[in-house]
């Protein structure tokens, strides 16, 4: 059969190519494949461009004057909010770290049953919407302490204890140990062989992670809004007051370019210290050492605290959500599905409550504009992740370029588009995709933070396999590009979803009235009096908790199955 | 069969190999000899189209070549390091050719089945490329190349990186595979004992220039 079939033409490729002439010219250098890498990622630029750069220049240049700048940055208020938003987010990181660092030693540098599992519950509070945070907590505290600082700081350390976790704990894998008892026969005490050996190789994972961790606290608004009163303002929420409740669009802006200039220094101080402290840092992978004795004991607790705090406000969110006032009652899940409802409570009238259907409309809404924000960020991101990769150095400005959305914040993009395309010949704003397209400007970093390792970790010579096997290029694409990405596509798209179903501050500002997303009406609802009010908020968050832990499992086990060797597929 | 003539290959500002010319017979084996970073790697990738030429001309029974595209060439290569791919099983890696061409999944198994018990991985089909030892990877390799029916096959220091018992093994096989199959075979390697029992004439590298 083969010895053959290897000698005949019966399965020989068609011949190819010219007849044999020898005094051809000489050719110029001409390298095989021709399509410039910079072609994959023009349209995520375009975008970036129209959606991002356009609206921020048009908010800078065009409603801002020398009056603005002096009325605003001479208010002694601005700077009580400016020091307010920057003690507050120093703190959050404090108190971020003294919540996540036990737990993250504990994993980091330990095996035991669980421990997978362990790490995606304490991840769970970072992928949930910040109005829903807001809402477990309001659901979890006694009403006193609904509004207070303690609380909001509290809020803010509780759902980015996963930044921690996740940026920290690999480093901690991966750092070898047996560089501090080398520092210690050489007659180092266990201070300095901390400031010498341990704090290098893990300096940059945390100054990472404190930089996220302060950019998210500096910015948060939801947690602000709902948790901080009408007596603490961030920046973030003083620009969306004076635009929104003030009307004062120069104000705002100003503001607005006040927080990205500190969240630019931020992110470059950041980038400075982490690039210094890699450099001298020597990874290696060692197995993590088991679990036994008095550290186990130690071990349960930090898993069993940690677990209870991350899990307390979920579980208070779904019990809150069977709860009209002081009595057990289903009429939040029955508000959901029927407009005539009895309701359980006389308190509760019906005046106040939010109809089935404008729920279902915001569930709707808040679904569409997920799926259609991660389809277009995913094709977006391939693109220009493709791109930065095979650009390879000179590729490093295009990838801060993709940063660029991380340092405006939602709140001063959503203003931006507002004065950009609100008096166009198109009612943008009326459109549904709208909210969409905007947070797939701010989840295009994040896929594009998934894709690119993932880009780099396609070997090249596989395309070169491929071709000698007779693949045409659309093929090795198909074959081996999209087939190696897939776990990380899809992890990208559910990234994407997840922060566009979560996303409040440019939803609460383009959202209009019909088509808002899920956290707008929930915090709109937790705004308003009225306890069956309350409980939709309850049950709204709910149905949020479980639409993105469900979106997420599906997005782990989806990523699992297609690492699966076997090729299924027919030609 | 093949013919390279006069070719000239450079990478950025250095000449890698300037005029090499190779005459190779139909069922003709020819091993290249060399050091290593001579410039044999890169002569296959030529050949096989993966990398431009400056100057010269690859011709494939009469047909110039040098412009035609790796996919099109039907020049197999089996790479120094395997380049298996490696979210694929065994088999589906053997029958990757005949996927590209259209031949149904199970008739493809069944060739890939073939190829693999020739080259004495039978029952191996549906094990995964990570499980492999370095020389199962490198037969797996060849029936990989082999079962794409090419014209010419070439080979990147096939033996290299295994060791003794299983690099003697190997070369054995190698041959029986290749007198039974009269493949046209350039064979590149740094390890004069493996040409001379692989090849029928072996020539070095630096012979082949002749500028």
């Amino acid at each position: 059969m083969c010895s053959v079939k290897l000698s005949c033409g019966e399965r020989c490729p068609p011949r190819a190519g010219r007849p044999l002439h020898t005094d051809l010219p000489p050719r110029a250098s001409r390298p095989l494949r021709t399509s410039r890498p910079i072609l994959t990622g023009l349209p995520a630029l375009i975008w970036l461009a129209i959606f991002l750069l356009v609206p921020v220049a048009v908010l800078v240049a065009g409603h801002v004057d020398a009056s603005d700048v002096s009325r605003v940055l001479t208010r002694q208020s601005t700077w009580r909010i400016a020091w307010f938003s920057l003690w507050q987010a120093v703190v959050s990181v404090i108190a971020t770290f003294a919540l996540a660092l036990p737990l993250t030693w504990f994993v980091g540098r330990h095996n035991f049953r669980g421990r997978r599992v362990v790490r995606a519950i304490a991840s769970v509070g970072f992928l949930l919407p910040s109005v829903v945070v807001a809402a477990g907590f309001i659901a979890l505290l006694p009403n006193r302490l609904h509004v207070s600082l303690a609380t909001m700081i509290a809020a803010h350390a509780y759902f980015n204890i996963a930044v921690v976790l996740r940026v920290v704990a690999p480093r901690l894998e991966s750092f070898d140990t047996r560089l501090v008892a080398a520092a210690r026969t050489l007659g180092a005490g266990p201070l300095r062989t901390f400031a010498t050996v341990s704090w290098p190789a893990m300096r940059s994972a945390v100054v990472s992670a404190a930089a996220v961790v302060f950019i998210y606290c500096f910015t948060s608004y939801a947690v602000v809004r709902t948790l901080g009163g009408v007596t603490r303002n961030t920046l973030e929420s003083d620009i969306a007051v004076r635009a929104y409740a003030i009307g004062d669009i120069g104000g705002a802006v100003v503001l607005s370019v006040v927080q990205v200039v500190v969240i630019a220094i931020v992110v470059l101080l950041g980038r400075a210290l982490a690039r210094d402290a890699a450099s001298t840092t020597r990874r290696t992978t060692l197995t993590l050492s088991s679990v036994a004795g008095m550290r186990a004991n130690m071990g349960v607790v930090i898993v069993v605290v940690t677990l209870t705090l991350v899990t307390a406000p979920l579980v208070a969110l779904a019990r809150s959500s069977l709860r009209v006032g002081d009595a057990w009652s289903l009429a939040g899940w029955r508000s959901l599905v029927d407009n005539n409802a009895e309701l359980a409570t006389p308190e509760s009238a019906p005046p106040t409550a939010t109809s089935a259907s404008a729920l279902i409309d915001s569930l709707v809404a808040s679904g569409r504009t997920a799926v259609f924000a991660a389809i277009v960020a995913l094709v977006l991101a391939a693109g220009l992740s493709r791109t930065v990769v095979r650009l390879g150095s000179r590729g490093r400005w295009l990838d801060a370029v993709s940063m660029v959305p991380l340092v405006v914040s939602p709140v001063t993009l959503g203003l931006g588009l507002i004065v950009t395309f609100d008096s166009g010949w198109y009612d943008w704003r009326g459109a549904w995709w709208f909210v969409a397209v905007v947070h797939s400007v701010i989840g295009l970093p994040l896929a594009v933070r998934v894709l690119v390792p993932a880009w780099r970790n396609i070997a090249p010579g596989l395309h070169d396999a491929a071709a000698v096997l007779g693949a045409a290029p659309r093929r090795r694409f198909v074959d081996i590009d999209l087939r190696l990405l897939r776990p990380a596509l899809i992890a990208a798209a559910g990234l994407v979803a997840a922060v566009s179903l979560g996303e409040f501050g440019a939803a609460s500002m383009l959202s209009r009235s019909g088509a808002e997303t899920m956290p707008v009406t929930i915090a709109r609802l937790l705004g308003r009096t009225g306890d069956l009010v309350r409980t939709q908020a309850f049950v709204l968050a709910t149905v949020l908790v479980a639409a993105c832990i469900t979106a997420l499992l599906l997005v782990e086990s989806g990523a699992r199955n297609h690492t699966q060797p076997r090729d299924n597929t027919h030609a | 069969m093949l013919d390279v003539v006069n070719l000239t290959v450079r990478r950025g500002d250095r000449v890698v190999f300037r005029g090499a010319r190779l005459h190779v017979e139909q069922g003709e084996r020819v091993a290249v000899h060399g050091p290593s970073g001579c410039g044999k790697t890169t002569l296959l990738h030529a050949i096989a189209g993966l990398i431009s030429v400056d100057t010269g001309q690859i011709v494939l029974d009469g047909v110039d070549v040098t412009a035609t595209a790796a996919h099109r060439r039907g020049i197999g290569l089996v790479f120094q390091d395997d380049r298996l791919f490696p979210h694929f099983d065994v088999a589906d890696n053997v029958a990757y050719s005949l996927r590209v061409q259209g031949m149904a999944r199970h008739e493809r198994h069944r060739h890939a089945d073939d190829w693999l018990e020739r080259v004495g991985l039978g029952g191996f089909s549906q094990r995964s490329i990570d499980s492999l030892s370095g020389g199962e990877a490198k037969r797996v390799a060849l029936a990989r190349a082999l079962a794409a029916s090419p014209r010419v096959v070439l080979l990147d220091e096939p033996l290299t990186g295994l060791d003794d018992s299983l690099h003697d093994r190997l070369l054995t096989d190698l041959r029986l595979l290749f007198d039974q199959l009269q493949t046209t075979v350039v064979l590149v390697t740094h390890d004069r004992t493996e040409g001379a029992a692989l090849a029928h004439r072996a020539t070095d590298f630096s012979a082949l220039l002749h500028d």
